[in-house]
């Protein structure tokens, strides 16, 4: 099968995971006590205004009724309005998933870039000072909880030594680069604007940091097992015995094979990250997704909680998709199929 | 008589394990000349990978060590060169095929990447200090061009038809018998002095493994090559090698010339495998049908590590290693039965 059927397929399987995914979520947001309606209206309205809103929300008509409603508008983008702002979901959704996406991205190359070449290092130095002193560390790190790391590097780092602005994507007064793909430093650089870019990286970097830490430790343990794994391989006893330089071995041979793995494990913590992010968007105030599910979920403001939801499945589904593709470029033997 | 390529000389290989230290290797000893397709044989676990792994310096160290011995090759000491060293050595001077060519291809590769980095790194070896980089560099690029061109060539040389095209698949596109082939072109590259195989048609069905052997045996021919064949098959030394060396836990007991060997065994541990042997001989010619088990490499028995075994032992075979007794120039056995050329205490 050629790649592009084969991603044509993968994509068109995300619409039964979107459905089961709306149904579980439709039912749970409808079924959970609460007045949503009445909370939209607010406490002086009379049971007129009340009726007049709710018809007006489509609240009146039977569950499956107003499921089907939903679905049909989803089909034309729209993922109706908040009862509380009564902001379109959409417009929302279209600001807080780059700022959440940039956030996670940043996170996770930050976690690769010290995990990967900390795993490897360990595995070269297997049971030696490095090896432990990599182990030490990131033990370190996933040992403290996030939220009182996030705080003392807000302190540290942002007020302390004034190296990065505790709060916000942008500062409030400046003008964004214009939006192309929303996220800043990308859309920054594409308007060829480096002043914006360093604001936007300014503040990007220690939430980012901070976020990163959850996924460093595993990104670290399983590039580690899978170097030694990779080094075990008997392709590499033969590379050796015929005189193919140690570092040529370990760089390009070794890493390649255990590179599997690593990737597995990123694309795993990539939706970790996401889901987590929630807590260092409250600390750093970075209004992302994770914020805005929280502040919707407690006013049970159902549009908004079915919209982050969506969003978040069809999110996982494409990084599922894209790391079986790259699973498909590093290793020849698998076939997309 | 031709020159020494290789000369092991008592070979001592410990290594720690949790039950304390295995003595794999017991003063092995052993002589190749330029030209010898040399066999090395023996019943599993007798040490003969580990003898083969001990000269390009592939054994892990620790839990290995070498306590004792020298590898000598064309006159200089293996064991005090630096790692350094080592590495341009088994370049230019060694290839080393191993058992399962499935497990031995990196599967993440095409053939055409590995076989040009043999060629690139066992052929330019210290040309220039940072390998690595002139794998990458754009001149580098014109190198790999014409190791390209090296590398189908030697697949031609091995055997593998349509090279020029068969040469940019993966390892997972080609059957068992065309990987070792492949294999065998990769250690091939640099033009080595010495090809170390340890037992190349183990894993391959019989038909492949005679051609297989058919291949080696023409390389020795049209390259010049010095063969160390490992096997535990004695009717692939039968058929293939020269001389033959017998291994039995860690040691040489006896080196001869094949047809002298067949005809004259004259270890008695020897003279057990060579009357297992089917008469009618069969490819499965296994090491098969002496009483008694192998010795414990952590305690092994004193003396004469076949003692136990043995139908002729006697009193110093209990205290004292045997040391060689020459029964011609080129047959020598490690046995009290015979005249002891010098005594060896334990
Ligand atoms: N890392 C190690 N730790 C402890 N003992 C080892 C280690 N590697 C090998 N040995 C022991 O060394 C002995 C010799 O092993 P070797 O691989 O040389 O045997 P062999 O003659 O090649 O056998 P086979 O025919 O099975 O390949 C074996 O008894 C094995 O258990
Ligand atoms: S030395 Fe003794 S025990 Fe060993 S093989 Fe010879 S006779 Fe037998
Ligand atoms: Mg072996």
């Amino acid at each position: 099968m050629s790649i592009q059927v084969y991603l044509v397929r993968r994509l068109f399987l995300i619409i039964p995971i979107l459905i089961g995914l709306s149904l579980i979520t439709f039912t749970i947001s409808r079924i959970v006590p609460g007045d949503p309606v009445g909370l939209a209206a607010g406490p002086q309205a009379t049971p007129e205004i009340r009726e007049r809103l709710a018809a007006e929300l489509g609240m009146d008509k039977s569950l499956p009724e107003q499921y089907i409603n939903y679905m049909a508008g989803l089909l034309r983008g729209d993922f109706g309005e908040s009862l509380y702002t009564r902001r379109q979901v959409a417009d929302d959704l279209r600001t807080f998933i780059p700022a959440t996406l940039e956030l996670t991205l940043a996170a996770i190359i930050f976690a690769s870039a010290i995990g990967i070449p900390m795993g490897i290092i360990s595995a070269l130095y297997q049971n030696k000072l490095p090896d432990h002193s990599a182990r030490i560390l990131s033990l370190f790190f996933v040992s403290f909880p996030a939220f009182w790391l996030a705080m003392i590097f807000q302190t540290q780092f942002g007020v302390n030594w004034d190296l990065a602005p505790v709060s916000g994507r942008f500062p409030r007064l400046d003008i964004p680069p214009n939006q192309i793909t929303g996220l800043l430093t990308v859309d920054s650089l594409l308007a060829l604007d480096f002043a914006s870019f360093g604001r936007a990286l300014e503040h990007l970097w220690l939430p980012a940091l901070v976020l990163s830490f959850g996924a460093l430790a595993s990104i670290t343990r399983i590039t580690r097992a899978s170097m030694l794994e990779a080094l075990n391989n008997d392709s590499v006893k033969t590379e050796r015995a015929i005189g193919i330089p140690w570092r040529v071995i370990v760089l390009k041979y070794v890493l390649r094979n255990a590179f599997i793995a690593t990737l597995t494990i990123i694309s795993l913590e990539f939706g970790w990250l996401m889901a987590g992010a929630v807590l260092v968007e409250s600390i750093f105030d970075w209004p992302g997704l994770g914020l805005y599910l929280v502040e919707s979920s407690l006013r049970l403001d159902f549009q908004p909680i079915m919209g982050i939801t969506m969003m978040y499945g069809i999110i996982f589904s494409l990084v599922n998709i894209l790391t079986d593709v790259a699973y498909g470029i590093i290793d020849p033997r698998i076939r997309y199929g | 008589m031709a020159e020494k390529l290789l000369e092991i000389r008592d070979l001592h290989l410990e290594f720690k394990t949790f039950d304390g230290v295995a003595k794999v290797l017991a003063g092995v000893d052993l002589t190749l000349h330029r030209g010898d397709v040399y066999g090395l044989v023996g019943e599993t676990g007798c040490g003969k990978s580990m003898t083969a792994l001990s000269i390009p310096r592939l054994i892990p160290m620790p839990p290995g060590r070498i306590t004792q011995g020298e590898i000598i090759f064309n006159g200089e000491n293996l064991l005090e060169k630096s790692e350094g060293q080592m590495e341009r050595f088994r370049a230019k001077h060694l290839g080393v095929i191993f058992q399962d060519p499935v497990t031995n291809l990196n599967p993440m590769f095409t053939v055409r990447e590995q076989l040009i980095d043999a060629v690139i790194f066992q052929q330019h070896y210290g040309t220039t200090n940072n390998a690595l980089w002139r794998a990458v560099m754009p001149s580098a690029r014109q190198r790999r061009k014409d190791a390209l061109q090296r590398a189908i060539e030697l697949l031609d040389l091995v055997g593998i038809p349509q090279a020029a095209t068969r040469i940019h698949d993966y390892p997972h596109q080609f059957s068992g018998g065309m990987r070792q082939r492949v294999l065998i072109a990769m250690a091939l590259a640099g033009e080595p002095d010495l090809l170390i195989a340890d037992e190349p048609t183990t894993a391959l069905d019989v038909t492949i493994q005679a051609q297989i052997l058919r291949l080696i045996k023409s390389l020795v021919k049209k390259l010049g090559l010095t063969v160390l064949l490992i096997t535990h098959n004695l009717g692939v030394v039968a058929k293939t090698c020269e001389k033959v060396a017998v291994m039995y836990s860690g040691r040489v007991i006896e080196e001869s010339p094949v047809r002298e060997l067949f005809r004259n065994p004259k270890h008695p541990y020897t003279q057990g495998l060579i009357q297992a042997v089917p008469r009618k001989e069969s490819n499965r010619g296994g090491l098969i049908g002496i009483p008694g088990t192998i010795p414990d490499l952590n305690h092994p028995p004193a003396g004469c590590r076949f003692h136990p075994r043995c139908p002729h032992v006697m009193a110093p075979c209990r205290t004292t290693v045997p040391s060689a007794s020459a029964m011609t120039s080129a047959h020598n056995v490690y046995c009290h039965l015979y005249p002891q050329m010098d005594e060896v205490a334990t």
